[in-house]
């Protein structure tokens, strides 16, 4: 359990997957160097920022500036309005003992 | 000056040591008020960690609670008794429930689903339900209200939006209002998990306590959305430590629970949340050590910001943190200035000793669930960011599906309150209820919204709302 020094913290990004701004700005550049890619589902597959407990409520914007920022550097072509990943449920964490259906089992 | 009523004092278990809380309170408010500022280690880096946003959002005060793992300690009230535990991170352990769960599951319909009980959502379900609809409101926290209930300053407006009354009084009413309707069920705790489209249903989970959860299954011939904002983070060196949370966080501490966040904080932001804030602390006998913002000039009312520098408290404009520091929470900020162009200013930098950064750097819509949906979304920085396309009615692209409030557009408490009417409304008529009558009351909702922002103040929201506004629909 490291508490850390008193100064010369790391900036988190996103707090559920402990993603640092350095860790963005590397996950972006090896998206577009390795798979000649940038769009929002692939960015946050190699960050893996935004696919935490919250689902990207916090740091979803912070990777969209990295993404826009990054694409606009680049010379890529970017319409802000698709810089958004496909969502899906479940939206917030579940137990998963909600899903269990003792019936089904005891066929 | 507002009086608390806590409720009957009870004690509760904080890794093995007791710890006292009052039983209006939630676990996360009950750890606070006793010193508690650390809630667990980040899942990767086991780094220190204490809840930012206090509203169910952020998902940064889980914690284990009776044998229970990844509870939302800040939307979780407390029971006398309650064993509440540190989680370690995802390597941890299993995270298995130690003691049974009880799952039930519930098949709804109603004319008109409303997911968020805030000013919006409960203003649509007063309409709505006054047309005779049959009406769910659900909300993710354990009171209706959403963050009206932490408002303690009298609205200004007009009379339809309640001017002079406090916030949390309206909560109040409003949800008064609706228990007494039997064509309405106001369901908290409650939580939209999904929608599946070919059955045009939402999935929602209720908690009905720990360990007790009911799966739902709600069909509606139309849904409003009205899910609120989610306070944005900024991006700094130490921004995780414990004691940096959302200016609305501290504020639902100081305000819902009658609790000092911190006794010396710094906030980040001078538009109207920071100076509010910055003034509610000050009565809540904290010594805010100053409010800084990188614009030239605030955004506030005049009459806030003028308040707080008569306070004594500096409001630095031009000014930015560079880090927060200290062992295990914040103990200190440093903060410089910059130049015309946001660059630094050699030599400013300046070192100050805080036990809370608090950040009022705006709001971000809440639009999960249209997101799910595949409605229309356009990046819209005048309205806060990623909106979803809308008809005067407040319809979006998927038909049968409304928004309203700070979902729709980050304006204020009166503006969610008509939109929602405008929502309800429109909601209810899709659902075959009404007549002429209430399309003239819906029209007049829609003129009251325009007046509103037609003052020079809301120039910004015009043209943002004017890049999201479909044809159609009523107007």
């Amino acid at each position: 359990m490291s508490e850390g020094g008193s100064r010369g913290h790391p900036a988190i990004v996103c707090r559920c997957m402990d993603i640092t701004e350095e860790e963005m700005l590397m996950a972006f550049k090896v998206m577009v160097r390795f798979l000649g890619t940038a769009d929002p589902d692939t960015y946050r597959r190699i960050s893996s920022a935004t696919t935490g407990y919250c689902q990207g409520r916090g740091c979803l914007q912070h990777m969209q500036r990295y993404l826009a920022r990054g694409m606009r550097e680049l010379g890529i072509s970017l319409d802000m309005d698709r810089l958004v990943p496909k969502k899906r449920p479940p939206l917030q964490p579940v137990p998963m003992g909600l899903f269990y259906n003792p019936e089904v089992l005891e066929e | 000056m507002l009086k608390f009523d806590r409720g009957r004092p009870i004690v509760i278990n904080f890794n093995g040591k007791p710890v006292k809380a009052f039983e209006t309170e939630t676990v996360a408010a009950a750890l606070y008020a006793s010193g508690v500022i650390k809630f667990g280690y980040s899942a990767e880096r086991h780094r220190p960690r204490g809840p930012f946003c206090m509203i169910g959002k952020c998902s940064q005060c889980l914690m284990r609670v009776n044998g229970y793992p990844h509870v939302r300690t800040c939307i979780t009230p407390v029971e006398d008794g309650m064993v509440v535990e540190y989680e370690e991170g995802h390597d941890a352990e299993l995270p298995l429930p130690t003691k049974e769960m009880l799952v039930k599951r519930e098949d709804l319909e109603y004319d008109a689903a409303i997911i968020g009980a805030g000013p919006a959502g409960l203003s649509a379900a007063l309409e709505a339900s006054g047309m005779g609809a049959r009406v769910l409101v659900m909300d993710q926290s354990p009171v209706p209200g959403g963050q009206l209930v932490k408002q303690t300053h009298k609205f200004f407006g007009t009379k339809e939006t309640f001017a002079g009354m406090r916030g949390f009084e309206i909560a109040k009413m409003l949800t008064d209002k609706l228990r007494d309707r039997e064509n309405v069920d106001v369901m908290p705790s409650t939580q939209v998990i999904g929608y599946f489209r070919r059955e045009g249903s939402l999935a929602a989970f209720r908690t009905d306590g720990l360990g007790k959860y009911t799966l739902l299954r709600i069909r509606a011939k139309s849904i409003i959305v009205a899910t609120g904002a989610m306070e944005r983070s900024l991006v700094f060196p130490g921004n995780d430590l414990p004691g940096v949370m959302g200016a609305g966080a501290a504020q639902t501490l100081m305000n819902v629970f009658g609790i000092r966040p911190a006794d010396e904080p710094l906030i980040i932001g001078a538009g109207n949340v920071g100076v509010i804030v910055a003034y509610q602390a000050v009565q809540a006998g904290i010594k805010v050590k100053a409010v800084i913002d990188i614009a030239k000039k605030s955004a506030a009312y005049l009459v806030h910001s003028s308040k707080i520098r008569r306070m004594g408290i500096p409001i630095l404009m031009r000014h930015t943190i560079r880090e927060a520091y200290g062992k295990g929470r914040v103990e200190g900020a440093t903060i410089y200035k910059v130049d015309d162009n946001f660059h630094p200013i050699k030599g400013s930098e300046v070192d100050i000793e805080v036990d809370g950064v608090w950040l009022a750097v705006g709001l971000t819509p809440s639009i999960e669930v249209l997101e799910l949906m595949e409605a229309g979304i356009k990046f819209v920085p005048e309205l806060g960011g990623y909106v979803p396309l809308r008809h005067r009615n407040l319809e979006t692209t998927v038909p049968g599906v409304f928004v309203a409030g700070d979902a729709s557009c980050i304006e204020e408490a009166s503006t969610a309150m008509m939109e929602g009417r405008v929502a309800g409304i429109a909601a209810a008529m899709k659902a075959g209820l009404g007549g002429d009558e209430h399309v003239k009351r819906m029209k007049e909702a829609i003129k009251w919204l325009d007046e509103f922002r037609s003052s020079p103040h809301y120039r910004r929201i015009r043209e943002g709302l004017f890049k999201v506004t479909l044809e159609g629909g009523a107007s």
